[in-house]
């Protein structure tokens, strides 16, 4: 490789702080919308006692797992050593910090008392999911900390691969925990499956990748630095794979559901009747999550395109919250099978579809918590050197 | 503009408001407060000042937890002592009212508690006749004087803000 | 000098005329001591179903001697009676709303018909305090949690609100409070925020009563459909009742141990 250099962007041009004034902006639209909720109670959200985790979570969920993904790039070059990546190692780990961080946020400004979060970061019963993931979302901010830190500090470069390795098994252990929060469920139809967690874990290689391809071209178009076609069809490629993967995980979900006539009627609500639901997971999952970008990716024409690269990449996330929408939400419409094959009915809604629709105040939160994700990112690459100076193919190209 | 005379003056009209705001804020008025059912307190005042929160944080995860039930250590008991009516025969609210027991005192210091979210800051009787008289009216009793959360909020800091 | 504060409050209390308490602990365990013979003998109409199982002091801890349970009986629960239910919300201050999505039901008539034969039943369906609760496995803070008489609880002061326990219960029992209260009973402390739901009414239960509204309502409608006791106890009420004529749980492929059972289903 030509000489690599790191630096950060100058953070001078107006361009820059509009940007930042932007993201500031949103966030605290974001977090007034959840101190609206706090003050008022969920009763002005959409979420009700059929459907108590709505368009937060899937926002949450969503950033919490490709936080995990996007450390997968780092993962690539310091675990199993390709050099190529390693330019791409820093920005790769401090977008991982950045989206757990935008997800929590969410995660925890919907709580029904966030004024306890004390609470829960002290009090922990272990036999809880929920309450290991957030021992292992803290972990991951103090391990990727240590990390970036081993990549960044010249007397610790030794330390890198094995911070590196530490890192990527912490994530995964993460990811599995984010999956088996559903996975573990025996209540629901939808969920009670091993099947979730390692889906979590090609979906966050997917989603997280995503992410980073966006920020990677973003941040080198709008500081003018080279950015080469060589480690960007890289990274296209790896996108491939990883769609690839979540719809054969998906296949293996649903068609191992389809065999037995116990999970028939979620199938058909999942499928087939479920209305926003079906139509979600056709089109959005399917469809512009997962078949199209597929062949944005694998298409010759489309080689060195990088809006194509781009656009597959958006509809990539765009599948993505319609697939954890159809988890989540649509997991929790589908009433409990408490009298298997019987129709029941009562003042709880029991035996009905859940209803539920997003209020103003849970979009405007969840969208803060993206915008928490990409001001992190933004300032963190104007205070320290996350990007090189170039990823021409020059430098990027390792010389055999 | 306003030259060193007049800056003598605004200093001095200034320390004299500031000194006023502070004598009156010296003690925590409790006259408004209707005098509790029984003589004595369960415990002496002084100590009651000074203890009751760790009492209260210690005591209420036994209850909950193991199900101990003591008389005197009662969040209910104290409630039904030291919570009554004014002369008009209508009981104060902790969260819009300075003549409620623990109000009075919490106001002043500043210290906000949430118990009264969910515990009921009044005694029995009192609420189930509140519940009629919503019932009567056909209104839901979890609406009292139709108070939204964020009004009953900026009220209790308008009073707390008076009260100094 | 606490000692002597101690016993004049203890004086003043005992010589009020009006007290907040319910003054039922010491007339009903006397009544039920009378009742200690005549629970051997089968059930007439007009017996009291009160459990013999002696009440514990209020001052002491509870232990797993005893195990609180329930009986239903499907047979005996009519479509349009609803007294379990107006009870239960009168009991604990709750007021849900008809139609409404966002108040809490901790317990609802449950309806279930078969299509093919068009049998239908109709019977109350709560929190089932089961042995294991998923609820309690998935709480992060452990705000859910079993006492250990088998109460199955939510501890407000830990509760964060996260719901994920609604999420895992398959008795669909608990509700969130999705907006501000007031005229909370003070037996039933119950606020915005928190996951609540049936608690089998351990207000009375602590208070010695050792029943609950529901059950209690059910008997004085005549229906006598809902039987309380101690599961542990083998000579109870309800341990006879399982003894003799079954009880299933609900959704019991999940082996939870339900402290709910159903009879007739």
């Amino acid at each position: 490789m030509d000489t690599l250099r790191y630096s950060t962007i100058e953070a001078t041009s107006s361009k820059f702080w509009m940007l930042l004034g932007g993201l500031a902006l949103t966030i605290l639209i974001g977090v007034l919308s959840a101190h609206h909720m706090e003050v008022e109670g969920h009763v002005i959200s959409g979420m009700n006692n059929q459907i108590v985790w709505g368009l937060p979570h899937v926002f949450a969920i969503f950033l919490i797992v490709a936080a995990s993904g996007a450390l997968n790039v780092a993962s690539i070059a310091s675990v199993f050593g390709k050099a190529e990546y390693k330019p791409l190692a820093r920005l790769s780990a401090l977008l991982a910090i950045a989206l757990l961080a935008g997800g929590l946020a969410v995660l925890v400004l919907d709580l029904g008392r966030p004024d306890r979060l004390i609470v829960a970061m002290t009090q922990y019963n272990f036999k809880s999911i929920f309450a290991w993931n957030i021992i292992l979302y803290t972990g991951f901010f103090a391990i990727v900390g240590v990390y970036i830190w081993s990549m960044m500090d010249n007397s610790l470069k030794k330390y890198s691969k094995k911070a590196g390795l530490f890192a990527f098994i912490w994530r995964l252990i993460l990811t599995t925990g984010t999956g088996s929060i559903f996975g573990f469920l025996v209540a629901r139809s939808a969920y009670d499956t091993a099947l979730l967690a390692p889906m979590f874990i090609v979906m966050s290689f997917a989603f997280g990748l995503a992410f980073y391809i966006l920020v990677l071209i973003a941040s080198y178009t709008w500081t003018d630095r080279p950015l080469g076609d060589l480690i960007l069809n890289k990274l296209r490629n790896l996108l491939g794979i990883f769609i690839a993967s979540i719809l054969y995980f998906v296949a293996v979900y649903h068609v191992t559901n389809l065999y037995a006539t116990e999970h028939h009627a979620i199938e058909r609500f999942l499928l087939l009747d479920g209305g926003i639901y079906t139509l979600l997971f056709w089109i959005g999952q399917i469809l512009i999550g997962g078949l199209i970008p597929l062949a944005l990716v694998y298409m010759p024409q489309t080689k060195n395109c990088r809006k194509t690269l781009m656009v597959a990449c958006a509809m990539v996330i765009l599948g993505g919250i319609a697939q954890l929408y159809v988890i989540i939400v649509g997991g929790q419409a589908f009433p409990l099978e408490m009298f298997p094959g019987m129709e029941i009915s009562s003042s709880f809604f029991d035996g009905e579809i859940g209803q539920y629709s997003p209020s103003i105040w849970e979009i405007l939160l969840g969208i803060g918590g993206v915008a928490i994700s990409l001001l992190l990112v933004t300032v963190g690459v104007a205070i320290l050197d996350f990007l090189p100076d170039s990823l021409a193919d020059n430098i990027v190209e390792v010389k055999k | 503009m306003i030259g060193v005379k007049g800056i003598n003056i605004l200093r001095s009209v200034l320390i004299g408001l500031l000194l006023a705001v502070i004598s009156s804020a010296t003690i925590a008025d409790g006259s408004k407060v209707p005098p509790p059912k029984g003589a004595q307190c369960v415990e002496d005042p002084v100590w009651m000042r000074t203890h009751h929160f760790e009492t209260v944080l210690h005591q209420r995860d036994e209850t909950v937890l193991h199900g101990i039930r003591t008389e005197k250590h009662s969040l209910k008991n104290c409630i039904d002592c030291h919570i009554t009516p004014n002369k008009n025969g209508e009981y104060a609210r902790y969260s819009n009212s300075e003549e409620h027991f623990c109000a009075s005192c919490h106001t002043f210091a500043a210290v906000s508690v949430d118990c009264f979210q969910c515990h009921a800051d009044r005694p029995e009787s009192a609420v189930r006749e509140a519940i009629k008289q919503h019932k009567a009216n056909g209104a839901n009793p979890h609406e009292d004087l139709k108070t939204s959360a964020s009004e009953l909020i900026l009220k209790s800091s308008l009073l707390s803000a008076q009260s100094k | 000098m606490n000692n002597v504060v101690t016993k004049a409050y203890k004086l003043l209390r005992k010589s009020k005329q009006v007290t907040d308490e319910p003054q039922t602990d010491q007339s009903k365990r006397s009544f039920v001591g009378g009742l200690v013979g005549a629970s051997g003998l089968a059930v007439a109409p007009g017996v009291m179903l009160y459990e013999t199982a002696s009440a514990k002091p209020a001052d002491e801890a509870v232990t797993n001697k005893i195990r609180w349970g329930m009986l239903v009986n499907v047979n005996q629960c009519t479509e349009d009676c609803n007294a379990c239910v107006t009870a239960c919300n009168d009991e604990h201050g709750l007021y849900p709303e008809e139609g409404s999505s966002t108040d809490s039901q901790w317990i609802r008539k449950l309806t279930v018909k078969d299509p093919s034969t068009e049998n239908t039943k109709s019977f109350p369906v709560m929190c089932q305090h089961c042995e294991d609760p998923p609820c309690v496995d998935v709480c992060p803070t452990g705000a859910s949690f079993k006492r250990e008489d088998g109460i199955v609880l939510v501890n407000m002061h830990t509760c964060i609100g996260c719901r994920y326990c609604i999420i895992a219960c398959p008795y669909k029992a608990r509700s969130f409070v999705h907006e501000v209260l007031d005229n909370q009973l003070p037996s039933t402390p119950r606020g915005k925020g928190c996951v609540d739901s049936c608690n089998m009414c351990v207000n009375k239960i602590d208070a010695g009563e050792n029943t609950t509204a529901c059950a209690q309502a059910c008997e004085k409608d005549g229906h006598q459909a809902i039987v309380f006791g101690d599961l542990n106890d083998s000579q109870s009420e309800i341990s006879k009742r399982l003894k003799d004529f079954g009880g299933t749980q609900i959704r019991a492929d999940l082996g939870l141990n339900t402290g709910v059972r159903y009879q007739g289903l």
